[in-house]
């Protein structure tokens, strides 16, 4: 029995191989989206809260590294 | 005899509670993960949540545990549910590990299991008796202790 799920649910998040979502373009010829909800990863809750995760954990190497931040 | 145990709760009891009076029995307060995300991200960074931390990991308590507790005791105050405590769960452990960072203390981070670190030495002089029988080697047995019977000594012992 797992008494603390913590330590499974962070090993299986697997963020190193997680792309970062490019940001869309705005210009005139860029492709649109449809109106609806997102379609793919992203619509996934899992897959934000990973999004989140890999930016703290930029921020954590760069600490680790000597490096500030702004 | 036997006497019966008055104090102890009926059975069934624990459900008698008029429903919706917990916290946990109304709809949560963040039903998404985001909004569970947003909760966090601020509750934790607030510069009392941050020296709380700080005491508790310098206690030597591990990041998994601290954030364990944190998201379920979220969910005992009716913030969010389980599902959504499970989701964000990974989010919290990396906040107060960056927190940790941040601060510059030294912290265990409970992911590295300790069961697996351990290495059995039963197993590990097994693998050495199996190598050194492969290369020839003479294997070295433990002497055998010879027990030597003590004389009895009381004043009916037959003297030598």
């Amino acid at each position: 029995m797992i008494n603390n799920p913590a330590r499974e649910l962070y090993s299986n998040m697997d963020i190193d191989k997680l792309k970062p979502v490019q940001e869309e373009t705005k210009g005139l010829l860029s492709k649109r989206n449809s109106m609806s909800m997102p379609s793919g990863a992203s619509s996934e809750p899992a897959f934000r809260v990973a999004q989140h995760m890999l930016i703290y954990r930029k921020q954590r190497e760069m600490l680790k590294n000597g490096r500030t931040f702004t | 005899m036997e006497e019966p145990l008055l104090d102890a709760p009926i059975p069934g009891q624990a459900l008698t509670h008029e429903l919706g009076a917990r916290p946990w029995q109304s709809p949560p307060q963040y039903s998404t993960v985001d909004e569970a995300v947003d909760y966090y991200t601020s509750r934790l960074s607030t510069p009392e949540a941050t020296s709380q931390i700080i005491d508790i990991l310098k206690m030597g308590i591990p990041v998994t545990s601290l954030a364990n507790t944190i998201q379920m005791g979220s969910i005992m105050d009716g913030k969010h549910s389980i599902d959504v405590g499970m989701l964000v769960l990974p989010l919290i452990v990396e906040v107060i590990m960056f927190i940790a960072e941040q601060e510059g203390i030294d912290y265990d981070d409970g992911l590295t299991d300790v069961k697996d670190n351990k290495t059995n030495e039963a197993i590990l002089e097994n693998i050495r008796t199996q190598m050194k029988e492969k290369a020839g080697e003479p294997v070295e047995e433990e002497p055998v202790v010879e027990e030597t019977p003590e004389e009895p000594t009381g004043l009916m012992a037959r003297r030598a």
